[in-house]
């Protein structure tokens, strides 16, 4: 037990305060423990920079969050028609979840490629005015980002509705049907209660990988055009490596981790509020 | 006669859907095999999409040993051998911790068995960059700051969480008169670990191989920050050569190089089949 | 030889203390079975004294030792659990010898123990068999035999054959009894059937709430119980139970039922007289009521509800004064009184029971 009590205080615990306290500093290169308490918050609400990846990670992970939801409950419920090669749709809606957010980034950045990707290759069919540059252009690159982090997350949320599909008890099947309720109806309005659990088990799921989305920025898109996709993870480590900011990117640091808080505490309490319901 | 109609039509829906939907999915594949097939003169002249005319291996042999980041061109084969050294020990090593953890706490609940298993919990949904720092100082404090050693510390670390989470799960999940049987029978803490529990545990064993195995091969962040320039692992290096280029890029050595650097985790998914499936679910608090 | 001694143990689950001050002794090659419904600290006795629990106070001698805080493995016991808790990765023959495989026992000895308790339960013919390929008749026998090869001096069991269907569980009922006999080992035994209490035990410890409500022979428990708990828990159909006033009246003592009716009770071994006029309740099992009313018996007027047949006997259900009373009698009288008739009863004192009514304590 004495590894793991070492690593549970040492490191995330002590190392949790230890940031804050930095935070609280002015340190820049090495730790400087003079503090100015709430400074560089401060600091940081007006460092532009830090907004705009604020910003962008609000825009990304709204959209990422929904559209992986949405996409991988249709896949999941298509999946659960009893069809034929379910395995093989199966492996190929969950192969990218097991590569790295580096790979996933450098390929979209080849497939989207205005030169060579698919906008060029929509134009080599003749139409001459076909226009898909999102990745180019800093009002739209931020969709690049859904586009890709989608293409990789989505099979994992259809992989846990599924299952949250196939632990639907089969009687409750043969009684809409001997009540002749419709399909989609018993999706919505059945189904869609008894694996929200699972789906809210996704969104956690989601949402700490949006806070801490980093690789797939760097690999993707590198933060630009301009700032158009920096995120706050991004922010953090090049002011922690880069510009000697340590105290202001560990001020980002903790409010990162007020974010994942801020969006885990109601999930979880509502999953036990939910739980403690089902058990009566 | 219209309703048998409605079911083809029915499914023949589901069907489109499914396939447009694997279509998307095949499509960076595809694309990505492609292009690392053709010569220069062939990316530029044709469509990605386009089927290679006269495919070749030479890029994949620029890629593994030849392609560049700034000075040195090595290929990304330095990263691959890196990756190995560094997977490999994290992978055992952090199982092994996360198994003893999660057996005593499952089992012998000593006290404050709790607190550690509530922090934990919490640790994994965690943003890393809040330990980035004091990691940082602490590990160059003990000379082990851009060292192998360095780096295989922080993945047993941080892979901590999700491996106790499973293995206690899982051994709260046999029954304790097993224990309770074993501690009459004379076992010791070690004894029943290796002689009672271990054998026990090869369907957690995989999925947690599996699990590991990939999220290590495929991290950037700790690699980055933490490997220094001798240990690079491939990811790191791959970013490097396709994002730092100067000149020309060679799109078709840059996909070749990130084909061989997916290889590695889409052959373990690919291998493991259902048991991926299994990890994802078990280990479904890792972001 | 070895007894064991419990001395005012007290065990607690966070704030909840499970058993105060409780104390038992058990002499050696005694067979105790702790009696009771779920949730009565049976099995924490039990695991205390095998050592899976922290004791909070109090002491656990066995054979004459302090064994309150040892590790389990050096109590000298052996222990049957009631999920059999094979290790399902090995053989039949890897859990006899798991435990004398830690203790780095010589290979000869390993086998000969192995021989002779296998031998003893006839489980040598599935040796190299793994659990999973065994049935709970047999799983149960290896379960046994893995706890007789430590070759202890005190076995525990806790409920070893609940999980077994009722045939089996009545012929292993005797195999465990004859495995007493032979071995004559100290044994302590957990469960909430009182059949196997009543047929196994030389002791039984009743409990309750986590306290021992009585511990005495099965006879002792089923003819002079000590409370209205333990006097209700055993016997089926249960005890009837009437409740009165005790008048005395110079040497004499009379019941008196609530309509009225008075039995004359003198002769009852009460263990004091009452002084005064005592509420109490008289229990009466429903074998000891005889259909046939006789001189020397005490007069109850019953009237008939239900009429039970259950092959052997017959049990007659009824009320007396109001309160609800069953009768059983030998199915070959045929009896077969009409519903609402009334049918005389009589019953000896020497077979009744009374209680006070304010303590449920044995008067």
């Amino acid at each position: 037990m004495l590894p793991a009590w070492i690593i549970v205080i040492g490191v995330f615990i002590g190392a949790m305060i230890w940031t804050f306290v930095i935070s609280m500093t002015n340190s820049r290169l090495i730790p400087i423990y003079k503090f100015n308490f709430f400074d560089q918050y401060v600091r940081l609400m007006g460092n532009d920079g830090w907004l705009v990846s604020v910003g962008n990670l609000v825009v990304f992970g709204v959209l990422f969050i929904v559209v992986c939801l949405v996409l991988g409950f249709l896949m999941a419920i298509m999946m659960d028609q009893k069809i034929r090669a379910e395995s093989l749709f199966r492996t190929i809606f969950l192969y990218p979840y097991a590569m790295s957010f580096v790979v996933t980034g450098l390929v979209w950045q080849w497939v989207l490629n205005p030169t060579f990707g698919i906008q060029a290759t929509v134009r080599g069919w003749g139409f001459d005015n076909f226009v898909f540059d999102w990745i180019v252009r800093p009002d739209r690159a931020i969709f690049v980002l859904v586009l890709a982090a989608v293409w990789q997350g989505s099979g994992l949320v259809m992989a846990i509705l599924l299952a949250g599909l196939r632990g639907v008890d089969e009687d409750l099947w043969k009684a809409t049907k001997v009540d002749g309720i419709a399909k989609w109806r018993v999706y919505t309005s059945i189904i869609l209660p008894i694996i929200a659990p699972m789906a809210a088990t996704a969104t956690v799921l989601l949402s700490v990988s949006v806070v801490k989305a980093y690789d797939l920025v760097v690999a993707l898109t590198g933060g630009g055009p301009g700032n158009a996709t920096e995120v706050p993870a991004k922010f953090v480590m090049e002011n922690l490596f880069e510009r000697q900011n340590v105290a202001l990117a560990n001020a980002g640091a903790i409010m990162m981790l007020a974010a994942v808080v801020i969006i885990a505490t109601p999930i979880y309490y509502a999953r036990r509020i939910m739980a403690q319901k089902a058990a009566g | 006669m219209a309703q048998r109609a409605e079911k083809t039509i029915a499914r023949f829906g589901v069907y489109a859907f499914l396939i447009i939907m694997a279509a998307f999915f095949l499509m960076p594949l595809y694309v990505m095999v492609a292009t690392s097939l053709k010569t220069m003169d062939e990316v530029r002249g044709s469509s990605i999409f386009a089927i290679p005319m006269r495919p070749t291996l030479e890029a994949w042999t620029t890629a593994w040993n030849a392609a560049c980041t700034g000075l040195t061109c090595a290929g990304v084969s330095v990263g691959f051998f890196n990756s190995l050294k560094i997977m490999i020990p994290s992978t055992f090593l952090s199982i092994l911790l996360g198994a003893v953890t999660g057996y005593a706490l499952s089992f012998w609940r000593p006290k404050g068995a709790g607190v550690i298993f509530a922090v934990l919990v919490v640790a994994a949904f965690i943003p890393y960059q809040v330990f980035i720092y004091p990691l940082v100082r602490v590990l160059s404090q003990v000379g082990l700051y851009n060292s192998l050693g360095g780096i295989i510390m922080v993945h047993v670390i941080f892979g901590l969480p999700v491996m106790v989470l499973m293995f206690r799960n899982y051994y709260a999940g046999l029954p304790r008169d097993l224990f309770s049987a074993a501690r009459v029978d004379g076992g010791g803490f070690w004894d029943i670990f290796f002689r009672l529990m271990l054998p026990l545990s090869p369907p957690i064993l995989i999925v947690a191989v599996i699990l590991q195995s990939t999220h290590i091969w495929n991290d950037f962040l700790f690699g980055l920050v933490f490997a220094g320039s001798d240990n690079r692992p491939m990811t790191v290096l791959l970013n490097n050569i396709v994002n730092t280029t100067q000149g020309e890029k060679a799109y078709n050595v840059d996909m070749a190089a990130t084909i061989l650097t997916a290889l590695v985790p889409l052959v373990i998914y690919l291998a493991s089949g259902r048991w991926f499936v299994r990890g994802i679910a078990a280990g479904a608090v890792k972001g | 030889m070895t007894a064991v001694s419990i001395q005012d143990l007290e065990i607690q689950f966070g704030s909840v203390k499970v058993l105060q001050n409780l104390n038992l002794d058990i002499a050696s090659g005694e067979f105790i079975v702790l009696l009771g419904s779920s949730g009565c600290g049976k099995s924490t006795l039990l695991n205390s004294i095998a050592g899976l629990i922290d004791v909070h106070g109090g002491k656990i001698m066995i054979g004459n030792r302090d064994m309150t805080h040892a590790e389990p493995k050096d109590r000298g016991l052996g222990m049957v659990f009631q999920s059999y808790a094979l290790y399902p990765q090995t053989t039949v023959e890897g859990n006899l010898t798991f435990g004398l495989r830690v203790a780095k026992l010589p290979k000869d000895e390993i086998e000969r123990r192995v021989a002779k308790v296998s031998d003893m339960l006839q489980i040598k013919p599935y040796l190299k068999r793994r659990p999973a390929a065994l049935s709970g008749g047999q799983r149960q026998r290896v379960a046994i035999g893995r706890a007789l090869v430590r070759d202890a001096d005190v076995y525990l069991f806790d409920e070893p054959l609940s999980n077994l269907d009722a045939k089996l569980r009545a012929e292993l009922r005797v195999e465990l009894k004859t495995l007493h006999e032979d071995i004559g080992k100290t044994m302590i035994y957990v469960t909430h059937d009182q059949v196997e209490a009543m047929t196994l035990a030389t002791r039984i410890a009743v409990m309750q709430n986590g306290v021992i409500q009585q511990l005495a022979s099965p006879e002792e428990i089923y003819n002079r119980p000590a409370n209205l708990f333990v006097a209700d828990f055993i016997g089926s159909p249960a005890m009837n139970f009437l409740s009165g006033t005790l008048v005395p009246q110079g040497e004499r003592v009379e019941f008196r039922l609530k309509d009225g009716h008075a039995l004359d009770v003198t002769a009852y071994p009460f263990a004091s007289k009452p002084a005064g006029r005592t509420e109490a309740i008289l229990g009466i099992r429903p074998e000891h009521l005889a259909i046939a009313p006789r001189e020397d018996l005490l007069p109850l007027d019953m009237t008939v509800n239900v009429i039970e047949t259950m092959g052997a006997d017959t049990v007659i259900w009824g009320t007396c004064g109001g309160e609800k009373i069953s009768v059983r009698v030998n199915s070959e009288l045929k009896l077969n009184p009409a519903r609402g008739s009334t049918l005389k009863l009589g019953f000896s004192l020497g077979s009744a029971s009374l209680f006070s009514k304010a303590d449920g304590v044995r008067l």
